[in-house]
């Protein structure tokens, strides 16, 4: 078995990094070949690398050689426009990270193609008369307003980024059952692989400049609003007695909005002391962080991820984390993490930092049951045989699939409405005939 | 070339459509191609079995075939890289029969929707054709009219044209025709009520509906004209038709707003008989010309009637229509060597 | 009774299930029956296997004819309440060929649906038929075996019965068929060689697209062997007269197929002609017709075995005779005919 496995491969690029890790794994049981959209420093990976600079020059006939092509696509345009172009020219196993595209494809059709015109269609193909109205006032100078409020999570635009896939995998249960409401093709959910590397390099928290007589709590990512740190600030300014217990350091890139909100806020409030904005780390500083960090606060509200790297390797690093009840973080269970409401979060995130902060066994407790969790769920290994399952369902259930394709097409052509009496006639003859597809031979 | 003719049938009903396909099989053999004849289904009741008709024509592959030539709905939807397309008829209850007593279908929200459908289908799936003849001028125009395409007439000759020679005028009028309601088979009998003079009136062919003999046999009866009206309720072989022809005194065609000339029309002139159709039979008006090379009247059963009587009276009217019929048909050049020449090119 | 004939079939291509299908409708006409013939082109290609399938069943040819006979597959998927199936072959991609290099279904994803979904579509479809027929034993036992329907078997009889004669016992075996691998022509060409009387040999028939090296290794077989002038190899297709006449001439017929899902209608045309058939014992379906020692001989696929048999042949023409004159006798008592065919498809 031949596998075309297409990711970006910047160092930076936290869905490289899972690439990295699966290839691996993947590579034990079939032939596979990364090919990325060239960058100046690649992340080395265990399987042969092949950089590309644009869809256009890659050859689709060599790709239809593979057995599996699988294109992981995310939230960012730089990384992903390429691999996206391709997977609209030959269909494969699509990989979506983010469940919200709709920072994408903003980007790729008025930033790339300088197309409003195309966005407008797309929304309006997908969400009807309210996608077109929503999104002529997106095109017509309300973009920053409405890609950084929760009315993507509305108009996610996965349905556009899944185009051209025959199967799409996503990391959460949520986002599969929402996914597989909209989409015709197969939709599975495999926990997010994640792994952290043994460091000899490890470097101490007296490097890191953190005190010794306070707790170490983190939240690590890329720093947007929806990532709660101005909430964890007013927490933090609001109960003297826990500004005084921690150091929160935020560590990861900072959008400028958001940064200059963060500055603000602890200026307001005084928090010099306390928090400290760390920014974008080496992977050595990163690991270092997180190696110390008594407690992890990963929030995220609203929710457009599919999955989480960040929580994954929080979990795998044996810390309780506090995470939003909402999207992929409800599913884990509930003794694993420390959930609080969107809703009523400043009021539940007190309390739970109150708890953890002031109680060490419980901090233990938690963070040793999400150990035991990721080290049984977040596996590279498990989620290359996932993935080779799915994509065998995914082959198997094709030939049917496609019919019904072509069937759609035909009855489009005709005129016939999804309501006509036809359209399920049809698909009733169809599973009549060729039957459910059977279960995969062990 | 390996070529396959698509035709849609009705399953054991044959007329002059699924002669006409046949005959066009035999030609391509004679000039050396390679041809199947393919007959798909097309079933109308209840309507909605008009959707599995073009689906299936749709779905259908024909390997190992190069080139295809359609004839008639919905056979014209199949697929092929080299689709050629010799129109005979569109589903006339959507386009000019909708709407008559002749829709045929239902009136109601389901039949508009099948309609659009059909329209919308012919509209597509017809333009993927190389090349569009069409059988008669009043396809042509109606394909135009209706669907904005362009086409170019290719007359279906006749098979064997020898079949119809000259004989003597006879004191009958012969109709030859599948026994159908759309043909008027009843017109030409209640017009036998009419006449004065002793002519005889033939009617020979298939009939449609197992009913329709007796029916027709009833309203002569009752008209008191059965003795002078012979009905061959069956197919006739062409060499059968050839000799009726021959030897008739005029050939009566008066169907309801045909799509072809009818070849009937063309046997008629070819044995140089003039030819008796009615001023709304759409098709044979584009060959018949009024006193020239027969007789164009209303459809009624008296002005019929008086056609008849005329042609009765005076053979030699007859003669020189029937005539005139024969080089008029001599002047379009109809022949196979044209049709395989365009549909093979 | 009014009769409606569905099949499939491959354009431009002349196969047994097309012959048959002619033959049937010919006969049932000559019977009174009104006929009409429905062929429906069909291509094998996997990816276009389920729409074309589809496009059958779309079909509901309920208000035609008072019964429906569907031969090649998968015809039978067509609609009608009075339907019975003379089953000829499978698609045998999706069951005896499945996964090997002579299907083009493989051990895939996608391969094994395509299977399934053959197999369930047959599954339905011949579960609706009010009798299923099948051409041979071997093919009902496939369909028990795969489909897990028992079939009764209605062996397909020639398209002539009474055009066949039998004028003399010349002294030369005839093999008619198809010239392609695994008919082994070069089975009897070896075979001669071992003989030790002058019988002669007539190979005759088209060679398969594909099949010219098979050809030009028949002939250079011959020639390398100092057989010319004992073999004639007409590499063509054979009209029907000049068959016939060659048929009513030969000492005797042979037959060495591998493996053969029926008896092959050159051994049943040689009965007719009340010809001795010589066959092998993995020829497969011939062993229906034949029975070894009554009206013919069955022997291993041994060059030294047939040439001992065509000996026998051309030494004691009785014997040839006796097993020949016991053909006509033994298709009676296999109740092959088109009466019984009208018969068991029509009641």
């Amino acid at each position: 078995m031949k596998i075309a496995w297409f990711t970006p491969l910047a160092r930076h690029s936290a869905i490289g990094r899972v690439s990295a890790s699966v290839v691996r794994e993947l590579a034990t049981m079939a032939t596979v070949h990364l090919w990325h959209p060239a960058t100046p420093d690649p992340r080395p990976v265990p399987v042969p690398a092949i950089p590309f600079r644009h869809a256009e020059t890659v050859d689709a006939d060599l790709l239809r050689k593979y057995d599996l092509v699988v294109y992981n696509l995310g939230n960012h345009l730089a990384y992903h426009e390429a691999i996206f172009e391709l997977a609209l020219r030959l269909p494969g196993l699509c990989i979506l990270h983010d469940f919200v595209m709709q920072h994408f494809f903003f980007s790729y059709f008025f930033e790339k193609l300088r197309r409003p015109e195309l966005y407008i269609a797309s929304m309006e193909k997908h969400y009807g008369d309210e996608g077109r109205r929503v999104a002529t006032m997106v095109a017509g100078g309300h973009a920053s307003t409405f890609l950084n409020s929760d009315a993507p999570l509305r108009y996610p635009l996965f349905e556009e980024a899944a185009a051209g896939a025959y199967g799409v995998i996503v990391h959460s249960e949520w986002a599969r059952r929402r996914l597989a409401r909209s989409l015709t093709c197969p939709v599975g959910h495999l926990h997010l692989p994640y792994e952290i590397g043994e460091r000899s390099d490890t470097v101490t928290r007296a490097e890191l400049g953190l005190p010794n007589d306070k707790l170490l709590v983190v939240t690590v990512g890329h720093i947007n609003s929806n990532r709660r740190v101005a909430s964890v600030l007013r927490v933090l300014a609001g109960d003297d007695a826990l500004r005084n217990q921690v150091k929160y350091v935020v560590v990861g890139a900072r959008e400028p909005q958001c940064d200059r909100e963060l500055h603000e806020l602890i200026r307001h409030h005084g928090l010099e002391g306390t928090v400290q904005l760390a920014g974008r780390v080496s992977d050595a500083r990163l690991a270092a962080y997180l190696r110390h960090a008594d407690l992890c606060v990963n929030l995220r509200w609203p929710t457009f991820e599919s999955g989480s790297a960040s929580l994954a390797e929080e979990m795998l690093y044996g810390k309780p984390v506090i995470v939003t009840d909402a999207g992929c973080y409800s599913e884990i269970p509930d003794d694993c993490v420390r959930k609080i409401s969107p809703q009523r979060e400043t009021e539940e995130l007190a309390v739970a930092l109150r708890k953890l902060v002031s109680d060490s066994r419980a901090r233990r407790a938690l963070g040793a049951k999400a150990r035991d969790f990721a080290d049984k769920h977040f596996r590279p290994s498990q989620y290359a045989t996932g993935l080779l399952r799915f994509a065998w369902e995914v082959r198997n259930v094709r030939p049917v699939l496609e019919m019904a394709d072509r069937l759609a097409e035909l009855l489009q052509q005709m005129g016939i409405g999804p309501q006509a009496p036809i359209v399920s006639e049809l698909s009733r003859t169809s599973a009549e005939l060729f039957g459910e597809p059977d279960e995969q031979p062990a | 070339m390996r070529i396959a003719v698509v035709n849609n049938c009705v399953p054991f009903l044959r007329g002059g459509a699924e002669y006409l396909a046949e005959t066009l099989c035999e030609k391509l053999t004679e000039h050396g191609h390679q041809a199947i004849l393919v007959r798909l289904p097309l079933r109308w009741h209840p309507p909605q079995t008009i959707l599995h008709s073009i689906l299936t024509s749709r779905l259908l592959q024909f390997p190992n075939t190069d080139r295809v030539i359609a004839l008639k709905f919905p056979a014209y939807y199949v697929r092929h890289p080299d689709k050629r397309v010799w129109l005979l008829h569109q589903f006339r209850q959507v386009y000019d029969l909708w709407g008559t007593p002749l829709q045929g279908l239902p009136d109601d929200s389901q039949s508009r929707l099948l309609r659009n459908v059909i329209i919308r289908c012919d509209n597509q799936w017809l333009r993927e054709a190389a090349k569009i003849y069409t059988n008669s001028p009043v396809t042509q125009q109606r394909l135009r009219r209706f669907n904005n395409i362009d086409s170019e007439v290719l007359w279906p000759p006749l098979k064997d044209t020898a079949l119809f020679r000259p004989g003597e005028y006879g004191d009958y009028v012969f109709f030859p025709s599948r026994l159908s309601a759309a043909k008027r088979q009843r017109l030409a009998i209640e017009a036998m009520a009419y006449v004065r003079t002793p002519v005889k009136l033939v009617l020979a062919g298939p009939p449609d509906t197992p009913a329709e003999p007796q029916q027709l046999e009833q309203l002569a009866a009752k008209l008191g004209v059965a003795g002078r009206v012979v009905l061959m309720a069956r197919y006739i072989s062409e060499a059968e038709k050839g000799e009726l022809m021959s030897r008739a005194l005029a050939c009566l065609y008066p169907p309801y707003d045909e799509d072809s000339y009818g070849f009937v029309t063309l046997e008629a002139y070819a044995a140089a008989r003039p030819v008796i159709t009615c001023a709304d039979s759409g098709g044979t008006l584009t060959l018949v010309r009024h006193e020239e090379t027969g007789l164009v009247v209303e459809p009624r059963p008296e002005p019929l009637a008086a056609a008849l009587d005329r042609l009765y009276r005076a053979r030699s009217e007859a003669q020189r229509m029937g005539e005139a019929g024969q080089k008029l048909v001599a002047s379009l050049e109809i022949s196979w060597q044209r049709v395989i020449e365009a549909l093979t090119a | 009774m009014r009769v409606l004939v569905c099949t499939t079939i491959m354009p431009f291509h002349q196969g047994g299930a097309e012959l048959l299908a002619d033959w049937l409708v010919r006969h049932l006409r000559a019977r009174g029956h009104s006929v009409d013939l429905l062929e429906f082109p069909f291509s094998p290609r996997p990816d276009q296997l389920l729409e074309q399938m589809l496009a059958l069943r779309l079909m509901d040819l309920s208000p035609y004819g008072d019964r429906l006979i569907a031969i090649r597959p998968p015809s039978y998927l067509v609609r009608h309440p009075s339907k019975v199936v003379w089953f000829i072959h499978h698609h045998r991609a999706a069951y005896d060929l499945w996964n090997t290099q002579y299907g083009d279904l493989t051990s895939t994803p996608e391969g094994l649906r395509y299977r399934d979904a053959v197999r369930h579509a047959d599954r339905v479809a011949l579960a609706e038929a009010r009798k299923l027929y099948a051409n041979s034993r071997v093919v009902a036992r496939r369909l028990e075996v795969f489909n897990g329907i028992q079939a009764e078997v209605l062996y397909p009889p020639v398209g002539d019965p009474d055009r066949y004669a039998c004028t003399a016992y010349d002294d030369y075996l005839l093999y008619i068929s198809r010239l392609t691998p695994h008919k082994r022509q070069w089975l009897a060409v070896e075979a001669l060689q071992h003989t030790r009387t002058p019988v002669r040999l007539v190979i005759a028939g088209p060679p398969d697209p594909g099949a010219e090296a098979y050809v030009w290794d028949l002939k250079s077989r011959i020639s390398a062997n100092g057989l010319s002038g004992r073999v004639l190899l007409l590499d063509r297709y054979l009209p029907e007269q000049e068959k016939l006449e060659l048929l009513s001439r030969c000492l005797a017929a042979l037959y060495f197929p591998y493996d053969e899902d029926s008896y092959g209608f050159f051994t049943l045309e040689a009965q007719h002609a009340e010809k001795a058939v010589l066959s092998t014992t993995d020829a497969g379906g011939t062993a229906e017709l034949l029975r070894d020692g009554f009206n013919g001989r069955i022997v291993p696929p041994d060059p030294q075995e047939l040439a001992r048999v065509m000996d026998e042949f051309y030494l004691d023409r009785q014997a040839a005779r006796r097993l020949g004159a016991a053909g006509p006798a033994r298709i009676q008592e296999l109740g092959i005919g088109w009466q019984q065919v009208e018969q068991k498809l029509l009641t």
